[in-house]
């Protein structure tokens, strides 16, 4: 719901917002090179100056001093009126005073988008919505970290929700501030709040004697140091009856040109030093630095936008189509999804057709989507998958520690259904998480955490079948995978390795076909999809239901995508894979996987592997062109069966891109592992570790484990541990 | 280009009797470039001694910032009636027309027009122009010592 309430006035109001900022921010100069242009005058006085600068301008009638500081005497030759910058401490006229049209130009844009109160209208509603956009995005950023006191913490997510977040960051007190005093200056303006200062300006004051006294002599300009001036009017040479008119940054007042004293003088009223100080702080006039940071805070606003707009498509692409999905106040179910790959969506989907059809009005949405509960929701349903060793999947990051900032529910129940790969040693570890906490929060569980392994249908329907009894209807469910679209990629080239066919591996290299079918060949030969190195290719084998995914070793800008796959005994999607010859093609998609590349920036990388999972490393390998040190631990049988890239693997030693190789030969006669020679080099890893290096880890998820915990060794009284590492990013895994 | 017809007589003892003894005047304020924002402009008339009599036109429709038409402003405090005696306030270079239907009897009677302007954050000018209203003055073009390139009535 916020996150609704935070993109769609953003969506609405974007250009406008994007306008206003970037005018305040070229604005936002203004003042800081005024500044560096303005001669100081502190310690002279306007008696002073006002002396100075009648002795050298005779036809001087007012005198005023810009926030930046710059003195502009405004003088009469003959019949035309003159302004010209003046050097205080001389008060000789150093330069015509010219506004510029630029500026101006550009601060009625920023204000009023060169409109009159229709644009001054408008631009007042983009600060309000700006301001709500910042709160609101303020406080979703806060549950995405976890809560307020984390906000400084590292941002995870995609590279789209990092440069969202990220950019957000540092601007969010700037923005919070232009917005709540360009709304207030535009509230002033159509009299929404008071401007102060409502009573009359001094009327039918008169001098007290005519003679006049001499400028400099004056006692009440003499009161005044010229940094606390704003205008200074002069008593005109023609009317014996005229008086001076001062005003202070503190108040106004009326001088007697005879005697040099106030005949009156009344101080700003609270109003008027508020609109002041919300005027100064806006627009950085008599505050240059604070308009210089607000300025670059606005700068974030276009890029905000930008990928506001990007993340708010991609949320609605990476949802499923559900036309009957009930709103949250009409729901009495509510259905959490928790997906990496959309096909958890495929079977809430299925789930949601089938409850709905029953009678029941359900809500479906991502877990990371949770709120405060009504009354009226009675049940609470999650479809969950589980990442990694049990960590939650993408659309489910933020439910956890969202769910403990709720209030309970009581008399609420729920049911969790895990999906995963029972291969796997924490098998729908996350689903028991979640479990386990909706207990712990006091809702009522209708039965045990269930399982479904590798996206099976009969175990689906049997625990919707346990659920229909439960709820007391009949759910009749049809279920088609959710899969995203494949495109068509042929197998260029084949290198096979290992000694027996039934566990052989080979590295495929597929490319888009040279040319499309029918009409679409006028658009060009096909591209290969956007991907990098240590993404994922899901491949749906022939009559298999689910997609099997393989990181890739190449990057999209390498021309081909390359996998290594080793064959398994039954299985369906490396069987058809290792079998293919040139020429054939498959139907595959991308999954970018960008918690698995390598940090930016200059520090060495380890990266340890066994068998397949020297894939994405070497490809990491070959595209070090800056000669970042990296170290490879592989882990092989024997030198001779499965011994992937050997010859490549020397040639990158040999030019640098890999500063060091260490191998381990599990079948050898002295058989090791990785992680025996990780702990071999246990003082050199420690120190670049501590130093900043980042681990990568890509194998299978027994190797994976021994990496973890002889890393775990190896850091030992460094103060650092691999949990520690996996929060910084800086122990990344892709592990199968 | 602003142009502007109304029927409204000069409020007050100063209004004509009747339509018959009155006659529409324009009156033309052409303003220089100054390179500000839109001017503020109240033309208005006093007695010889410089006492405020009535108000013919205002140009710039927020009431607040008619404090800085100051000889104007001090006369009325602000709080003159001027439906269909205002408009819109006038940009840099352009000119002004307002046609004000006047009594015959202000004529040649030692009346005089004042001009006041101001411009955001700029020079204020109180009384920039003062002419008097004569029957031999209409057409003659005067010149303000603000912002006004040129001020003239045609009766």
């Amino acid at each position: 719901m916020l996150r609704t309430l935070h993109s769609i006035p953003a969506l609405i109001a974007s250009l406008l917002l994007v306008i206003v900022a970037v005018t305040g921010s070229v604005l936002s100069v203004f003042p800081a090179l005024e500044h560096a242009g303005a001669a100081g005058a502190s310690g002279v006085d306007v008696a002073t100056l006002a002396g100075r600068v009648s002795a050298r301008l005779p036809g001087v009638e007012t005198l005023v001093r810009q926030p930046s500081g710059t003195i502009v005497a405004y003088h009469t030759v003959g019949s035309e009126q003159h302004a010209s910058v003046i050097d205080p401490a001389s008060g000789d006229p150093v330069a015509d005073y010219r506004p510029s049209a630029t500026q101006r130009w550009l601060k009625n844009l920023h204000r009023k988008l060169l409109l009159d109160d229709p644009g001054r209208v408008t631009t007042g509603v983009v600060a309000a919505f700006m301001l709500f956009i910042v709160l609101s995005g303020l406080t979703l950023f806060a549950r995405r970290m976890g809560g307020w006191k984390l906000l400084l913490g590292r941002v995870r997510g995609n590279t789209l929700q990092r440069l969202h977040n990220e950019g957000a960051r540092p601007a969010l007190a700037g923005l919070v501030l232009s917005a709540t005093t360009g709304l207030l200056m535009s509230l002033a303006t159509f009299g929404l709040i008071p401007e102060g200062g409502g009573v009359d300006p001094f009327f039918d004051l008169r001098p007290s004697a005519t003679p006049r006294m001499a400028l400099a002599q004056m006692e009440a300009l003499q009161s005044v140091d010229v940094s606390r001036l704003a205008q200074l009017k002069l008593a005109s040479p023609d009317d014996p009856n005229d008086v001076l008119e001062l005003e202070t940054t503190d108040g106004a007042g009326v001088v007697d040109p005879a005697t040099g004293r106030w005949l009156a003088y009344r101080e700003l009223d609270g109003w008027q030093r508020l609109h002041a100080t919300v005027r100064m702080l806006h627009t950085g006039e008599g505050l240059w630095w604070l308009g210089l940071l607000l300025g670059a805070s606005s700068l974030a606003v276009p890029l905000l936008a930008v990928t506001g707009f990007l993340l708010w498509l991609r949320r609605r692409e990476s949802l499923p189509r559900l036309p009957d999905n009930a709103a949250i106040p009409e729901a009495d179910i509510l259905l959490l999804v928790g997906s990496e790959t959309r096909t958890t969506w495929g079977f809430a989907v299925a789930l949601h057709a089938a409850l709905t059809r029953a009678g029941l009005r359900v809500h479906a949405a991502p877990m990371n989507d949770i709120a405060p509960l009504h009354d009226g929701i009675r049940r609470l349903l999650v479809l969950t998958a589980t990442y990694g060793d049990g960590e939650a999947p993408e659309s489910a990051r933020q439910f956890l520690a969202k769910l403990a900032g709720l209030p309970a529910a009581p008399g609420t129940t729920f049911a969790v259904l895990g999906f995963g790969d029972r291969q796997f040693s924490h098998f729908c570890g996350y689903a028991v998480q979640v479990h386990d906490a909706l207990a712990a929060k006091g809702f009522d569980a209708l039965g045990d955490v269930s399982t479904v392994d590798r996206q099976s249908e009969p175990e689906f329907t049997q625990w919707c079948k346990w659920l229909g009894e439960t709820l007391g209807v009949t759910l009749d469910i049809r279920y088609t995978p959710l899969l995203p679209p494949t495109i068509a990629l042929e197998l260029v080239s084949r290198t096979d390795y290992g000694a027996d066919p039934a566990t052989l591996t080979a590295v495929l290299r597929f490319a888009p076909p040279s040319q499309r079918a029918g009409w679409r060949r006028w658009f060009g030969p096909p591209r290969l999809p956007k991907f990098e190195t240590g993404d994922l290719l899901g491949v749906l084998p022939p009559g298999g239901a689910s997609p099997r995914y393989y990181s890739l070793v190449s990057a999209a800008s390498d021309g081909a995508a390359e996998l290594c796959v080793r064959r398994q005994p039954d299985g369906l999607c490396s069987s058809y894979l290792t079998g293919l010859s040139p020429g054939a093609a498959i139907q595959a998609f991308v999954r970018p996987h960008e918690s698995f590349r390598p940090a930016a920036g200059a520090d060495p990388l380890i990266l340890i592997g066994a068998g397949t999972g020297i894939g994405p490393l070497i490809g990491f390998i070959r595209h070090n062109h800056t000669g970042r040190p990296m170290h490879l631990y592989f882990g092989a049988r024997s030198a001779d069966d499965g011994f992937l890239y050997r010859d490549e693997l020397n040639g990158l030693v040999d030019d640098c891109r890999l500063r060091t190789l260490s191998t381990a030969f599990s079948r050898a006669t002295d058989g090791a592992y990785v992680q025996d020679r990780l702990l071999a080099d246990t003082q050199r890893l420690r120190a670049a570790i501590v130093q900043g290096a980042q681990v990568m880890v890509c194998g299978g998820r027994q190797m994976a484990q021994g990496v973890a915990q002889a890393c775990d060794r190896i850091l030992e009284g460094s103060g650092l541990s691999v949990a520690q590492l996996r929060t910084q990013g800086r122990y990344v895994e892709d592990v199968y | 280009m602003k142009h502007a017809w109304t029927a409204a007589a000069v409020a007050g003892a100063l209004a004509a009797p009747s339509i018959a003894s009155a006659r529409p005047v324009m009156f033309e304020t052409q303003l220089t470039d100054y390179g500000g924002d839109g001017a503020y402009v109240a033309i208005y008339l006093t007695d010889r001694t410089g006492r405020y009599q009535s108000t013919l036109w205002v140009a710039g429709t927020k009431a607040k910032y008619w404090r800085h038409l100051g000889d104007w402003y001090r006369a009325t405090g602000g709080k003159v009636k001027v439906d269909g005696i205002s408009g819109a306030s006038v940009g840099a270079g352009k000119t002004l027309r307002v046609t004000v239907d006047l009594a015959d009897t202000l004529l040649d009677a030692g009346y005089e027009i004042h001009v006041d302007t101001a411009v955001e954050k700029m020079k204020e000018n109180p009384s920039e122009v003062v002419i008097p209203l004569t029957r031999m003055g209409t057409g003659k073009p005067a010149t303000g010592r603000g912002y006004v390139k040129s001020f003239r009535y045609t009766l």
